[in-house]
């Protein structure tokens, strides 16, 4: 077996957005999502289930996803997710954040090292 | 709100939801199944890898579950209904809990609700903390009187203002009623003019006295107390405007008090007490600037602090030592707080008791945390269990502790009723004998008092609860393991339950200590002879009323009368009389007397007794010398005295004293007999003042030479004196049927209610500490037992390896003298520390009484012998193979 990547943690927060933005193209089950995020981040990122579906309920419960029982592609009735207009509109302003948050990093942490070898 | 009726929805459809969310999971270990098996693995290992990947699928469930419901109530719920399955499960640990903590709760609430009926409740009076009492202080001798005399009461009254907003005086008196039933003798308190208007209380039916009722001519008016009314008029609001016969004069009734108040202390009346420049002008010795007779009551004005009231009385104080140097010389004056002065010396018993409550608290306590450790530790697996199929730690230390206050609720709501029925008895069980000014009856539980126990209750639910509570959560890890039991988690819990054990020992040691002593003390006391026999005498007052007995003839008459009806019945020995009787009756007559043919720096005090030809018979003081009292010792004859031993030691010493004679000098109650009294004989010495004072010089003057209108009378009988109660009323009846039978009481009765504030507090004190006592040795017994049931293995490896019973005995024996030696260690350390306080209430006992020390270590050691010999015997008697096998 290769020896997997190792993994990075996720944020606190960062998950309700990350299912948010995975739901963005259509609806999907639990495992699927988490599959999603594994593979897209080059299993950096790893969903643990443990908090995956709380952190399904908890979305479900402030109205930004919705859920309903349909046949999955095996031909199980499964528990399939979608984004609801709230959803949507949370997930911009999640990512606008996000976005900030991200760049506000950068440039905070890339002067650091600037400076540092300038002091040298 | 939304969110609130969308919990709601969920709520309701809950099963749904979970049956959907199993399923939702279900799935998801499918496809993970599946991809595991894609991978190549076989199927259990990719089922099982799966589910280990998932992680905690309870926990999860849990977590999901807190988004659907109000899980905290859910939870909480459901815990109480989990503590309530599993303490009935254990019967064996849950019982003796809740009654250790119901007897520990129970004591401790009915302690505090008479510490603060009595010490904390405010007064019944308007602004209470504003009022206070002014008492004398004398420098000579230190002593002080709750009183004033009544011409200092009047010379303060003249400048009350920069103190007080009012000043009022009290004095004691006593009244026949009669008119009614069957004629009464009450206390009452003949009172100045504002003194209901110090208090702020107002009468519920009618009014108080008018300012010209407190004037020579108009006093002829009454309030009547609460019960009174009750008793005698049948709570009928037209007593108001109705004339009653006091002493044989007529009173108007002019109003009612409100239930409970009977200011200054059971009082069932007040009279206007006639003042102004003669305020005593009636009775003489009263009214003398040297003799404090006057209960002071004053409310400071607003703003004024004690002490710069203080100042202002000294200042006051001095001016009236110039003014008057040979009364006033070394007396001052002091403020102190109502509540205080009606508390008396009663604060130091009732905080002992208060005390001795708390330490049953603390026994019980530290007992229901060893039961719970106990019962925690043969949980471990259970708790373990649980905590591997998700509960959180805390979750755990949630549930164990809902467990423990579901038990002290238990404890509560039975200790409540304790509470209830232990606060009645306290209050019916004489408690006004520890204190006798009315404060006894504020003494019930009420909203405050069940605040406390509600406080008390959760507190030692939660105390209790805690600890074995976080042990437990703790000790998870290891509980499954095989070694589990034995893992060093059930050394520490060991160790914490050792502690407890030693620390009940310690503080019921310092219980019994107490307890030992006040026992002492009491016998001690109690064994002392008070100079006469008190068997088989029956004792009564009766008082004659002055308007009907106006001259010494008539009162002379009525006792003979009486004294020849009594002596007819064939069961009486002898009948005499008394003006005073001795320790029964407060108060002390006393008088400077001169000896003839003497001149002595100081007069000397001699203790004033009047009695008649029968008395010494009747109550047994043996006439030593000379000869006593006859009837032949009348007025008009030569008057005479008859001393008794420590009068005649003090005053003749090594001399004949009979023939002597003395002066009366100042006294009024022989102020219309002669001056001077010869002396002939000597009595035996009686302790007058109570049993544990010394015998003073007293001075017996014969009752036909100094007649007095209120007298007791003793009986000596042959058989049961109470067969005699009924004779001795008709024969009352027969002479006068308006003299009432007051304080009727056999003389064993009245030594015995001498000392009834030493026996109430050794009695209590000693229940309290057996109480402790008890649930020291069932924590004890508890921990032997739980330790032999731990060691079983040990033992029987022991007794294979040929060990004898008795080697295994001793050790569990030594287990429990060890927890005693510790703990008699520590308590007795902390019973030298605060016996001290009980100094005052002990009698010819010191705090440091070896006896006692001994006898508390001898108990516990017997104690600790009785709790270790079921444990030791089940040691004994392992069978090697069992013992082995239960590994």
């Amino acid at each position: 077996m290769p020896k997997p990547p190792s993994r990075v943690e996720l944020l606190r927060g960062t998950l309700d957005l990350l299912i948010l933005r995975t739901l963005l193209p259509g609806p999907s089950h639990g495992h699927a999502i988490a599959k999603h995020i594994q593979r897209t981040s080059e299993d950096l990122l790893q969903v643990e289930t443990g908090s995956l579906y709380p952190a399904l309920y908890r979305l479900e419960a402030k109205g930004w996803v919705a859920a309903s029982w349909e046949k999955s592609e095996k031909g199980k009735r499964a528990r399939f997710y979608r984004l609801t207009p709230a959803g949507r509109k949370q997930l911009v302003s999640e990512q606008s954040k996000w976005d900030a948050f991200a760049r506000a990093m950068g440039l905070l942490l890339k002067p650091v090292n600037e400076n540092v070898e300038e002091g040298r | 709100m939304s969110s609130l009726f969308r919990k709601l929805a969920w709520w309701l459809q809950r099963r749904r939801r979970e049956d959907g969310l199993r399923e939702e999971l279900q799935f998801h270990l499918e496809l993970e199944a599946d991809e595991r098996r894609a991978d190549g693995l076989p199927d259990d290992d990719a089922r099982w890898a799966a589910h280990r990947d998932l992680g905690n699928v309870t926990l999860l469930r849990e977590e999901a579950r807190t988004l659907w419901t109000w899980t905290l109530f859910e939870q909480l719920a459901q815990d109480v209904r989990y503590a309530v399955r599993a303490l009935r499960r254990t019967p064996g640990v849950t019982l003796p809990a809740v009654i250790t903590l119901a007897l520990g709760i129970g004591l401790t609430t009915a302690g505090f609700s008479v510490v603060y009926g009595i010490l904390l409740r405010p007064l019944p009076f308007s602004e209470s903390d504003r009022l206070v009492a002014l008492h004398t202080i004398r420098q000579s001798g230190d002593t002080f009187d709750n009183a004033l005399s009544a011409p200092n009461f009047m010379s303060l009254k003249e400048e009350e203002s920069g103190v007080f907003t009012h000043l009022a005086g009290s004095v004691g008196t006593a009244r026949t009623l009669t008119g009614v039933a069957e004629p009464l003798r009450l206390d009452g308190t003949r009172v100045s003019a504002g003194f209901f208007e110090v208090l702020g209380v107002r009468p519920i039916l009618g009014r108080t006295f008018r300012r010209e009722e407190n004037e020579p001519g108009h006093e002829r008016v009454v309030v009547l107390g609460h019960a009174l009314w009750q008793q005698c008029f049948g709570g009928d609001a037209d007593v108001i405007g109705r004339t009653i016969q006091l002493d044989a004069s007529a009173h108007t009734v002019v109003g009612v008090m409100p239930q409970g108040f009977s200011f200054p202390g059971g009082r069932a009346f007040w009279l206007p007490q006639p003042y102004g420049s003669n305020f005593f002008s009636a009775v003489s010795t009263a009214g003398r600037r040297g003799t404090a007779v006057v209960r002071v009551v004053g409310r400071l004005r607003p703003g004024l602090s004690l002490e710069s009231a203080q100042t202002e009385l000294d200042a006051r104080s001095r001016q009236l030592e110039e003014q008057f140097p040979e009364a006033n010389a070394g007396v001052g004056f002091t403020a102190v707080p109502l509540r205080d002065d009606l508390v008396g010396d009663a604060r130091t018993p009732l905080l002992l008791l208060f005390g001795a409550v708390a330490f049953v608290l603390f026994i019980a306590g530290a007992n229901v945390a060893g039961l719970l450790l106990a019962r925690s530790a043969s949980r471990q697996e259970e708790i373990a269990v649980r905590g591997a199929l998700g509960a959180g730690r805390a979750r755990i230390v949630r549930q164990l502790a809902t467990e423990s206050l579901v038990l002290s609720l238990g404890g509560g709501v039975l200790g409540l009723l304790l509470a209830f029925w232990a606060t009645d008895r306290f209050v019916a069980w004489r408690l006004d004998d520890l204190q006798r000014n009315g404060l006894v009856d504020a003494v019930r539980v009420d909203a405050t008092v069940l605040v406390f126990a509600v406080g008390v209750t959760i507190c030692a639910g939660v105390l209790a609860g805690l600890l074995p509570a976080f042990r437990t959560a703790d000790g998870l890890a290891g509980a499954l393991q095989p070694a589990g039991r034995s893992g060093s988690g059930l050394h520490r819990g060991r160790r914490v339950r050792s502690a407890l054990v030693v620390g009940q020992v310690a503080l019921a040691v310092v219980l019994l200590h107490g307890a030992g002593l006040l026992l002492r003390s009491f016998v001690r006391l109690t064994s002392v002879d008070p100079g006469f026999r008190s068997e088989q005498v029956l004792s009564f007052r009766v008082a004659l009323p002055p308007a009907a007995y106006d001259s010494n003839e008539r009162i002379e008459a009525f006792f003979t009368g009486l004294f020849e009806g009594i002596g007819r019945h064939t069961d009486v020995l002898s009948a005499g009389g008394i003006h005073h009787l001795p320790i029964g009756s407060a108060g002390s007559f006393r008088s400077r007397f001169q000896l003839e043919g003497r001149t002595l720096e100081e007069e000397p005090v001699i203790g004033v007794r009047i009695v008649t030809p029968e008395y010494f018979r009747a109550v047994g003081m043996p006439v030593l010398r000379g000869r006593g009292i006859t009837a032949q010792d009348r007025a008009g004859g030569l008057p005479i005295v008859v001393i008794n031993e420590r009068a005649a030691a003090q005053f003749f010493a090594g001399e004949n004293p009979i023939g002597r004679r003395l002066a009366a000098f100042r006294y009024d109650a022989i102020e219309n007999a002669a001056d001077v009294f010869t002396v002939v004989g000597v009595v035996g010495d009686v302790r007058s003042r109570g049993l544990g004072e010394a015998p003073q010089a007293e001075a017996y003057f014969a009752h036909a030479q100094a007649p007095h209108r209120q007298m007791f009378v003793v009986v000596r009988t042959a058989g049961d004196p109470r067969a005699l109660i009924g004779n001795i009323r008709t024969e009352l009846m027969a002479i006068d049927e308006n003299v009432p039978i007051a304080d009727l009481r056999t003389l064993n009765q009245v030594v015995a209610d001498s000392v009834s504030r030493p026996r109430i507090l050794a009695t209590l004190l000693s229940v309290f500490s057996g109480v402790a006592l008890t649930l020291a040795a069932v924590g004890m017994f508890g921990l032997l037992s739980f330790l032999v049931a731990r060691r079983t293995p040990e033992m029987g490896i022991r007794i294979a390896l040929g060990a004898s019973p008795r080697t295994l005995v001793r050790a569990i024996v030594r287990e429990a003298l060890g927890f005693v030696v510790v703990g008699l260690g520590i308590g007795f350390g902390g019973a030298l520390a605060l016996t001290r306080t009980l100094e005052s209430e002990l009698f010819l006992v010191a705090p440091t009484d070896l006896v006692t020390f001994t006898g508390v270590a001898v108990m516990l050691g017997a104690t600790a012998l009785v709790a270790s010999l079921l444990p030791a015997w089940r040691a004994a008697a392992a069978d090697p193979l069992v013992a082995l096998r239960a590994e």
